[in-house]
């Protein structure tokens, strides 16, 4: 029994001069002892409440101390990169990284903007717009953009869609993953810059050269086929339907047209060929030779569009296309009158068209024929009245039905030639 | 003995525990539970490379305390931004976070708001930005309160130096805070008639609608001259003014002196036909436009004198102005406008004598008039270059087209 208890006090002794003198002490915090705290946590309560109150005081001012210490050495760094990195090693989101690093991106930008411009001035209200100065200020900050555009690339990635950007793509291409629509977005905005810059040259009243629509084509050629490589044929043909420019076109033509699927996809196709071969969305006018090519196929694609639909749902389509129908259905939802008003009204006017085109056939003298084209549009003014309405009659005259106008002008003028000797 | 030998291995073994928790928990604050704050070292100046592992907080070689945007307090704004400051971040970082904090919150709730409406099959027309007009207003007060809060945290919506040249070029020399005033009143009232584009069926504008815009219009200036000292108001009408920003592009060539621009300012702002979203352009307009515009030429010309009217009648006709925005997008020399403006007179009177002379059979006349064509194009051709005859033809020219066309080309 003694010995054993004399074994176990050597080793307790042992591990009592181990525990004291070997190894790495503990670290203690170098803030003021017994009180540090947490910014934002809170303070122990009872029992020495001042003096502990006047410790997390002193624990807090060493905290920012400490703080403002490692973020000056963090800011000072001229080092974009390294400022990146710190600041995301501190624990900042993302976003917070982006505006933090964009905006001395922005201040690099501004002093070299300095230098190649000079400071900005206010010019007096009476100085007058100079379309040379407005070119080569424009194609200076063009350059200082794409400087921008770049730098944040390097430094910060493809980038952070603008907050309405990030959420219209979000919205358009659900059927993409987050991944993709960033994918595609960026590629987008890429591609959206070089079209810019090609508009923006051929910017003014219909100034372009030849150069500039080559230069749109190859640039919208390339960005379809870059964005093709970056989905699944399924994917992309989706994203066409959703996001290119035949389709916003198509979309908006068809407004009041209630198409379904089958037919959008069958209008699209062939409106896509249409658009590539005459470059929607070009700049600058088109020659004498373009707009005679583009009359002709105008009219083969709407007789296209007649065979996909059929001739009862093409008349409705063209129906929902006119300017005067539109009208209409303004008037008889303004007014609360029955939808069917605004067919009808549609339907006069080709029954005008046609009884005006036999009037100007017929044999009959000059006087007889406007007397009876007076009739015509005396007759259909008090038609369109009992369909929607006095005022929305008069409204309708003004401001939608130019076929009416143009019945009206034709009657005046007839009864004009009538009265000369 | 026993008892000594027993009391000094209870004593050591006391000792053992103590070192041991010692050892174990040494570094933990007393009572509280609260993390200690470790001072991290300073870190090197970046040495360009930044040879960073951002992910185990190790930068230029230093470790970075990851919890310090955790410290800053970002769930509430004020602490935030207290403790930005006090930690060293210049006021320019203070707004670019604050900006940013609100943006990534609107862009969230706008994409709640997105996606609760649901998926829309591509072949359904959506107008504009896909939310109803109720998310509309609901965004439209949450951007309000996003600038009341940064006007009470930062005392001002921040403001880029981008952003106040674009508006400087805009309002002219007014203040920031006035420059913003202005700018809010605008955002508001633009997406009110914004409202009003979207809703017009088939997009077209009713009598209706362009009431309501007159009436959205006339409420703006309103607002924006409450918003405005005298002095602004006079120099928001000499800068932002539809009248004056049109004469500005109009008269370019003219170089006005101020008292030209006052004068003819006034005489344009009285006889201009009203402008903006709520006009509707009729023939009844159109014949009163030109009615106006003769009277506002008389009146000019007796305000500038004769030498000073004929410069104002050239950068004023449409062959002048087109000649000056082909020659700069072609960087052609500024000279190059005039020559090309003299040329187009030139060749004009020479076609009008040719019109007019009654000795000239048809074809002679056609052969003439061929022969002044294939002149203009090549003299044109020495200013402009050959391709900017094309590009000159192609946005215009009608001088050189219609002498082309009496010269029997198509």
């Amino acid at each position: 029994m003694k010995s054993t208890l004399v074994i176990v006090l050597g080793a307790s002794a042992i591990l009592n001069a181990v525990l004291l003198v070997g190894g790495p002490r503990p670290h203690r915090p170098e803030v003021a002892e017994a009180s540090a705290v947490v910014v934002g946590a809170p303070l122990r309560g009872d029992g020495g409440s001042e003096a502990r109150t006047a410790g997390a005081a002193d624990a807090a001012r060493a905290s920012a101390a400490a703080r403002r210490g490692e973020v000056g050495q963090l800011l000072e760094s001229t080092d974009l990169a390294t400022l990146r990195d710190g600041l995301r090693a501190a624990g900042f989101p993302e976003t917070i990284v982006r505006a933090l690093v964009g905006r001395r991106i922005e201040e690099q930008i501004e002093a070299r903007r300095l230098q190649r411009l000079g400071p900005t001035k206010v010019e007096p209200f009476w100085k007058t717009y100079d379309s040379f100065e407005e070119r080569r200020v424009r194609s200076v900050e063009r350059a200082l953009a794409r400087e921008q555009r770049a730098l944040s690339a390097e430094l910060l990635g493809a980038g952070a869609m603008a907050g309405d950007v990030r959420a219209y793509m979000a919205d358009r291409l659900r059927f993409l993953s987050p991944a993709k629509v960033e994918l595609i977005r960026a590629i987008e905005a890429d591609y959206s810059d070089m079209i810019s810059d090609v508009r923006s040259d051929g910017y003014g009243p219909g100034v372009s050269l030849p150069e500039d629509q080559e230069k749109l084509r190859m640039l919208q050629r390339e960005k379809e086929a870059d964005i093709a490589a970056a989905l699944t044929p399924e994917e992309y043909e989706l994203y066409q339907l959703h996001q290119s420019s035949t389709a916003n076109t198509l979309r908006g033509r068809l407004r009041g047209f209630d198409v379904t699927e089958e037919e959008f996809r069958a209008l699209y196709a062939l409106q896509k060929v249409y658009d590539d071969r005459f470059q929607a969305g070009r700049i600058g006018p088109r020659t004498a030779e373009e707009q005679r090519a583009r009359s002709t196929a105008d009219r083969e694609l709407k007789d296209q569009f007649k065979v996909v639909l059929g001739e009862s749902r093409y008349a409705e389509y063209e129906r929902s296309t006119s300017s005067a129908y539109r009208a209409a259905v303004n008037i008889v939802e303004h007014f609360n009158l029955p939808r069917e008003n605004a067919v009808s009204v549609h339907a006069l006017e080709a029954e005008a068209r046609r009884r005006h085109g036999e009037l100007a056939q017929s044999a009959a003298s000059t006087a007889e024929r406007a007397s009876a084209m007076q009739a015509l549009a005396t007759e259909m003014a008090g038609r369109i009245d009992a369909l929607l309405g006095a005022e929305g009659g008069r409204v309708f005259r003004t401001y939608g039905g130019s076929w009416f106008r143009v019945l009206e002008e034709q009657a005046q003028r007839g009864s004009a030639s009538a009265r000369r000797p | 003995m026993k008892t000594l030998l027993v009391s000094l291995v209870a004593v050591s073994l006391a000792g053992n525990a103590v070192l041991l928790a010692w050892r174990c928990f040494g570094g933990s604050v007393e009572g509280g539970g609260a993390v200690p704050v470790v001072a991290p070292s300073p870190l090197r100046p970046g040495s360009g490379e930044s040879g960073a592992d951002a992910e185990s907080g190790v930068v230029q070689g230093q470790r970075i305390e990851p919890t310090l945007w955790g410290q800053l307090g970002a769930s509430d704004g004020r602490t935030l931004v207290t403790n930005l400051r006090e930690a060293g971040f210049p006021e320019s970082d203070v707004q670019a976070v604050v900006r940013a904090l609100m943006s990534e919150r609107f862009t969230e709730r706008r994409m709640k708001l997105l996606a609760a409406n649901g998926p829309l099959p591509f072949w359904v027309s959506r107008r504009g930005d896909g939310l109803t007009a109720e998310q509309r207003a609901e965004l439209r007060e949450l951007r309000q309160s996003h600038e009341a809060e940064m006007r009470a945290l930062l005392g001002a919506v921040p403001m880029t130096e981008s952003e106040r040249r674009s508006f400087r070029r805009v309002y002219g020399p007014l203040p920031d805070a006035t420059i913003q005033a202005i700018s809010t009143i605008q955002a508001d009232y633009g997406e009110l008639v914004g409202e009003i584009y979207r809703e017009a069926s088939g997009g077209m504008m009713m009598p209706w609608d362009r009431e309501k815009i007159a009436f959205i219009e006339a409420e703006q200036r309103k607002d924006i001259e409450a918003a405005l000292t005298p002095e602004e108001r006079e120099l928001h009408k000499w800068y932002v003014s539809g009248t004056a920003t049109a004469l500005r592009y109009q008269l370019q060539g003219f170089e006005p002196t101020e008292a030209e621009f006052r004068a003819i300012f006034a005489i344009r702002e009285r006889l201009d036909p009203p402008s903006g979203r709520a006009a509707y352009i009729d023939n009844t307009a159109l014949e009163q436009r030109r009615t106006l515009d003769a009277q506002a030429r008389e009146e000019i010309r007796a305000v500038l004198g004769e030498a000073r009217y004929a410069d104002y009648e050239r950068v004023t006709n449409p062959d002048y102005r087109q000649a000056t925005e082909v020659v700069a997008r072609l960087n052609l020399p500024r000279e190059n406008v005039m020559a090309t403006y003299q040329l187009g007179r030139e060749m004009q009177s020479r076609a009008e004598a040719l019109r007019a002379d009654a000795s000239l059979a048809l074809a002679d006349r056609a052969a003439a008039m061929a022969a002044l064509a294939a002149e203009a194009d090549e003299r044109l051709g020495v200013i402009l270059t050959r391709d900017g005859v094309s590009v000159f033809r192609n946005t215009g020219g009608s001088w050189l087209r219609r002498i082309e066309s009496m010269g029997g080309a198509r």
